[in-house]
């Protein structure tokens, strides 16, 4: 009797109806085509399910985002479900931190019947068949609100003996189905890896992390986040796509990842000391703009350059210029789009001998360091500045004040050069 | 690893090839004050750029400033700095800018590029600045503070900055005040979006339960179509049946009237005479009839008999009395007896003849012997012997016609008797028949005939007459009675059927046309409403599908949300720059206090000093005040503002303070020597004694350069500062 194998996709974070976030600087084209991108990856996807014939699909939760799905939103994700249940392809999902079921309950429209969803109390079962043989057991539990309760663990329950209980059938196969944060996000139903190993589950679906991630590997994965379809934020760069996932009886999980992003982020650094005129800059940024693309799938890229080095433009690189800049080589290429270029260069100014020479810098280089040294005093210090504007006190990480006060530093000294 | 400034100093400088100079050695320079004189374009200037451009690096290649780089070689040149002590001797030298420097002394360890050109070179430029009131403060300030730009100006510009980061004005888009407003006003549009992407999911679910509705509307319709059309159907069907219904009630009231009719005649018809033949069934009377037929023959026949015999008898009787009475007859008959007699003579006469003849014949034959004649003779002789024979055989008897002719009379005198006797018989025979007849109608009810068979024939004609008038009127009753069961059953089954339609149309039983139309109105204005609400439903339904159909393809959402996005970064990024600048705010004055608590009096100290020294007392003291202002203090102990002094006080005020921060910035560059371009040139001769006063007070603690090209000024130096040294270019 030949080995058994069933073949599923594997697609997580839909976030259908979530605009780009981070973005600094927009283009009407570029908003048209980013307002695209995220149903895209989904038509994506459904192409692929059907196309490759699965035998079904896993969504592990974020298929919604809270910000709110458009009417056309809806119409295309419950087209590409209905066009699932035609091909007879169940869909098993949980929700997750971004659509929790509360905001499913507002009935927005019927479902097809081949969407499966998992409970949130307690983990739901669902067999899958194939002719009339149960081919794989599906678990899985997801959110009833926007936060998981701490105490809970997400993936309690989920095992090869409460699943062949639960649907009174055996089967060669069981997934489990997860919106957690793993031991990446502490935040979000956080789950230790090795507590999932040993259960008989044979594969686990995860989702919430938006970038591809595996143990052991991404091509033999056992636990897996197939990251988002489409990224949508500057730090969610490079590819992104969706897993089609093959489990066979006595051979090791085989997983393909199928890029389906249309739109693809780069964070880049460009050094430009040896850099001297404004048009020999452009020059650089356009052939790394390139370099980046090549190697990539996603034809259109949206870019964060941000210029290095120490170099004597670093005053006439005002923010004015660099817009300019910007939307001069946005003219210029269709398929790459500048989303901030920032100045991040430093002036050819060594602190060190600034230091040393006991002038004026010297000396607010020395109540710098002092007023910077207790973080929290700092906090307090700009609250109380805040309050003084009469303004709405932000909230400050301490990990962003570290940067905020560098640029501090920079504001001063460029002043002063 | 510096070594003490008296020690180290800069003894040559070698312009190996830079701008005009090539392989130019310029030296030697001692430590303290050393002037070089040369004429304009001897390359003053170029050697203080040298210098620089040694230290930090040669100037890259710009449009605005002459970068000194030789037509055909590269930028070469090289420092020697000598020790005092040791005599030892270091180069520093660069040919290209990514070189590292050989700096054995460490001329550099204690100097950056930014600090050397705000302290290190004096220009005549500089000085000329002063003569605009704005700047003057400004540059005091720097002077005091070892940058390029004076504290308190950074302060003031940080300070605008924050300004331009709260401010509400339009001019300043990208302030926080304004993109919060934006940000505002944009998520009011996304709530709007979000508002009408649920109004747009309504409108989804209203259309599917339209769809539904129009479904179950347009099934109700046509479903009332249907019962309209066959209400329509039953009620022409009524109306037919009501027209055969009175058409068949005419016809039945026809037929009875009819019938009645037929009834009356029938018994108006009765003949008494007649009465008991009437009652005669058809087919005696056809036997009857048959028989009188039968009898009527017989009668006739006897009759016929009778004149047949009669005439018979006459003709025979007649035809005897012509014969007989004939006198043609008798005289035929006469004629013909004596034709006979006449014959018989005949008859022997001329066979006697004939034997005379023969006898003569014979006797010629015998005469002649021949035999022809003998011949001849006998058969002559035969021949009247046959001759005789025959005529006598032949009249002997009465002749044929003779015979003949009392046979005639004879036959008819038979035949008119026999005629007779027939006669006689056919005549009783017809009283017979005429007596049997008689007997027959009397037996037969017809009587009246009196005997006559015609008579009765018409008497049973008329009886005929009267049955099948009777057999038709019976026949035309039954017709019409089977013409009225008919119509009565067919008024029946009509009405029946009526009925049932009545009941089928849910009406009572013998309800009229206008029941029903009254129904069929009702239904028609019924679908008609119905119509009009499929009407209604199905353009609601257009407008909801041609709504959502654009919906679909609006992005306006999507980009309102994404415009959001950006906002919110936009606010972020103007927060986080506006938490940088207030950073930036807080140490910039936290410095600029510790500074003037610290090293700012000693710089006005020594600058107090040098101006008092500068100006023969007339000015002795520059301080900042308790207000962060500078203030000069004359002789007389009156404290100005440095913006009313004369440009040439204020020339020397900058120049004190200049030189008093290099005095008092001993840890800056101790072993660079301050290169000072040609900065006495505009002053007077008094105000240059005093200057190079000052240069000489600096000369003690730094090597000062004094590039010039006027002699007055050597001599002035050399006067009043005897240990001074002196190259020429």
């Amino acid at each position: 009797m030949p080995a058994r194998s069933v073949t599923f996709i594997h697609a997580a974070d839909l976030h259908m109806g979530a605009p780009f976030k981070g973005l600094r600087n927009s283009s009407p084209e570029w908003a048209e085509k980013m307002t695209k991108a995220v149903p895209a990856a989904f038509r994506r996807m459904i192409d692929t399910a059907l196309e490759d014939a699965v035998d079904f699909v896993v969504l592990p939760g974020d298929l919604f985002d809270n910000s709110h799905p458009s009417f056309r939103d809806f119409r295309i994700f419950l087209r590409g479900m209905e066009e699932l249940q035609s091909a007879g392809i169940p869909v098993y999902y949980c929700t997750g931190n971004h659509d929790p079921l509360i905001s499913w309950q507002g009935d927005y429209a019927k479902l097809p019947e081949n969407m499966h969803r998992f409970g949130v109390e307690d983990p739901s079962f669902f067999v899958y068949e194939r002719d009339g043989e149960a081919l794989a057991l599906i678990g899985g539990r997801g959110y009833l609100n926007a936060s998981f309760p701490p105490d809970d663990d997400v993936s309690r329950g989920i095992d090869r003996a409460n699943a062949q209980r639960a649907c009174g059938r055996t089967a060669p196969f069981v997934v489990g189905v997860m919106h957690s944060g793993l031991d990446v996000d502490p935040t979000r139903a956080p789950v230790d890896p090795k507590r999932l190993e040993g259960r008989g589950v044979d594969y686990w679906a995860l989702g919430h992390v938006h970038h591809l991630q595996a143990i052991p590997d991404a091509s033999h994965p056992f636990i897996a986040y197939s990251g988002t379809p489409q990224g949508r934020a500057i730090h969610e760069v490079g590819a992104h796509g969706i897993l089609e996932v093959t489990l066979t009886e006595g051979a090791p999980n085989k997983a393909r990842f199928i890029e389906t992003a249309s739109i693809e982020w780069q964070r880049v650094s460009v050094d430009v000391s040896e850099v001297s005129t404004i048009a020999e800059l452009r020059e650089l940024i356009i052939s790394k703009q390139f370099a980046l693309n090549a190697s990539s799938y996603a034809k259109e890229m949206i870019f964060r350059i941000y210029l290095t080095g120490r170099t004597s433009l670093h005053k006439t690189l005002t923010p004015e210029v660099l817009e300019d800049l910007r939307v001069s080589l946005n003219e210029g290429f269709p398929f790459f789009y500048l989303d901030s270029l920032s100045n991040e260069t430093q002036a050819p100014l060594d602190e060190e001998k600034l230091r040393g020479e006991g002038l004026f810098s010297a000396v607010f280089l020395d109540s710098f360091d002092v007023m910077t040294a207790d973080s929290s005093k700092l906090l307090s210090e700009l609250e109380e500045e805040y309050r003084e504007l009469g303004y709405g006190v932000p909230s400050i990480s301490k990990r962003s004040l570290g940067k905020v006060s560098q640029h501090a530093k920079n504001i001063v000294l460029d002043l002063l050069a | 690893m510096g070594k003490s400034p008296k020690e180290c100093y800069l003894e040559y400088v070698k312009l190996t090839s830079f701008g005009a100079f090539s392989n130019r050695v310029v030296g030697p320079f001692k430590p303290g004050l050393n002037v070089v004189y040369g004429t304009n374009e001897a390359g003053k200037t170029t050697l203080s750029q040298l210098v620089r451009g040694v230290l930090f690096g040669w100037l890259r290649n710009s449009a605005n400033a002459n970068s000194y780089k030789p037509e055909v070689a590269e930028r070469a040149g090289s420092l020697f700095f000598a020790d005092a002590s040791t005599h030892e001797s270091a180069e520093l030298r660069r040919i290209k800018n990514s070189d590292a420097l050989n700096d054995d002394f460490g001329v550099l360890s204690d100097i950056d590029a930014g600090t050397y050109d705000t302290m290190f070179s004096l220009t005549s430029d500089e000085l000329m600045d002063l003569k605009s009131h704005d700047e003057v403060i400004a540059h005091l300030l720097t002077a005091g503070s070892g940058t390029a730009a004076s504290p308190a100006s950074a302060l003031a510009q940080i300070d605008d900055e924050i300004r331009n980061c709260l401010s509400k004005s339009k001019n300043q888009p990208r302030s926080i005040a304004n993109l919060r407003t934006a940000e505002q006003h944009q998520r009011d549009k996304v709530r709007e979006g979000q508002v009408q992407a649920e109004a747009y999911l309504a409108d989804q679910r209203q259309l599917e339960e339209l769809a539904f509705r129009l479904d179950t509307l347009t099934e109700a319709e046509s479903s009332l179509a249907g019962e309209l059309d066959s209400l329509k159907e039953l009620r022409s069907r009524l109306v037919s049946l009501d027209e055969r219904s009175k058409s068949a009630t005419e016809a039945l009231n026809e037929a009875r009237r009819q019938r009645t009719e037929a009834q009356e005649s029938a018994f108006a018809e009765v003949d008494p005479d007649l009465d008991a033949l009437s009652k005669l069934s058809q087919v005696q009377v056809y036997q009857l009839e048959e028989g009188l037929n039968e009898q009527q023959r017989e009668l006739e026949r006897t009759e016929h008999a009778v004149s047949a015999a009669r005439a018979n008898e006459t003709a025979s009787r007649v035809a005897y009395e012509a014969i007989s009475r004939d006198p043609d007859f008798r005289e035929e008959r006469a004629s013909a007896g004596r034709q006979r007699k006449v014959k018989l003579v005949l008859a022997v006469l001329v066979p006697l003849l004939m034997v005379l003849a023969s006898a003569f014949m014979l006797y010629r034959a015998l005469n002649q012997s021949s035999f022809t004649m003998l011949f001849m003779a006998a058969s002559l002789l035969v021949g009247s012997l046959f001759v005789c024979g025959a005529g006598f055989a032949m009249n002997f008897r009465p002749s044929r016609v003779e015979e003949e002719m009392s046979d005639r009379l004879k036959k008819a005198e038979w035949v008119m008797r026999q005629d007779a006797l027939m006669l006689e018989e056919c005549e009783r025979a017809h009283a017979e028949q005429r007596a049997k007849v008689a007997t027959f109608l009397s037996a037969n009810h017809l009587a009246q005939a009196a005997g006559s068979v015609s008579q009765a024939r018409v008497l049973l004609g008329r009886v005929r007459k009267a049955q099948a008038q009777a057999e038709a009127n019976n026949q035309i009753v039954h017709a019409l009675d089977l013409q009225i069961a008919s119509l009565e059953k067919e008024i029946d089954s009509l009405a029946a059927h009526r009925r049932e339609i009545c009941l089928s149309i849910g009406l009572a039983p013998c309800s009229e046309l206008e029941e029903v139309d009254k129904i069929i109105n009702g239904k028609l204005e019924e679908r008609t409403r119905m119509i009009s609400l499929v009407s209604q439903t199905s353009h609601r339904q257009g407008q909801l599908k041609q709504e959502l159909t654009q919906a679909l393809g609006d992005w306006g959402f999507e980009k309102d949300k994404l415009e959001l996005n950006r906002l919110q970064t936009c606010l972020k990024d103007a927060q986080d720059r506006l938490t940088s600048l207030l950073i930036a705010r807080m140490a910039l004055s936290q410095a600029i206090a510790d500074w003037e608590k610290v090293s700012q009096p000693e710089v006005y100290r020594h600058a107090s000093e040098l101006l008092s020294l500068m100006t023969d007392g007339a000015w002795c003291r520059v301080y900042m005040d308790s207000d962060g202002e500078i203030r000069v203090m004359d002789a007389v102990r009156t404290a100005r503002d440095p913006r009313l002094l004369s440009t040439g006080t204020r020339q020397q005020l900058y120049l004190a303070l200049r030189i008093a921060l290099l005095i008092t910035a001993d840890a800056v560059g101790k072993h660079i020597p301050v290169l000072c371009d040609d900065i006495l040139v505009n002053f007077d001769s008094r105000r240059r004694k005093g200057a190079i006063k000052a240069l000489a007070e600096l000369a003690r603690r730094r090597q000062v350069i004094l590039f010039t090209c006027h002699a007055g000024v050597v001599k002035q130096v050399s006067r009043l500062v005897p240990e001074a040294n002196h190259i020429e270019l």
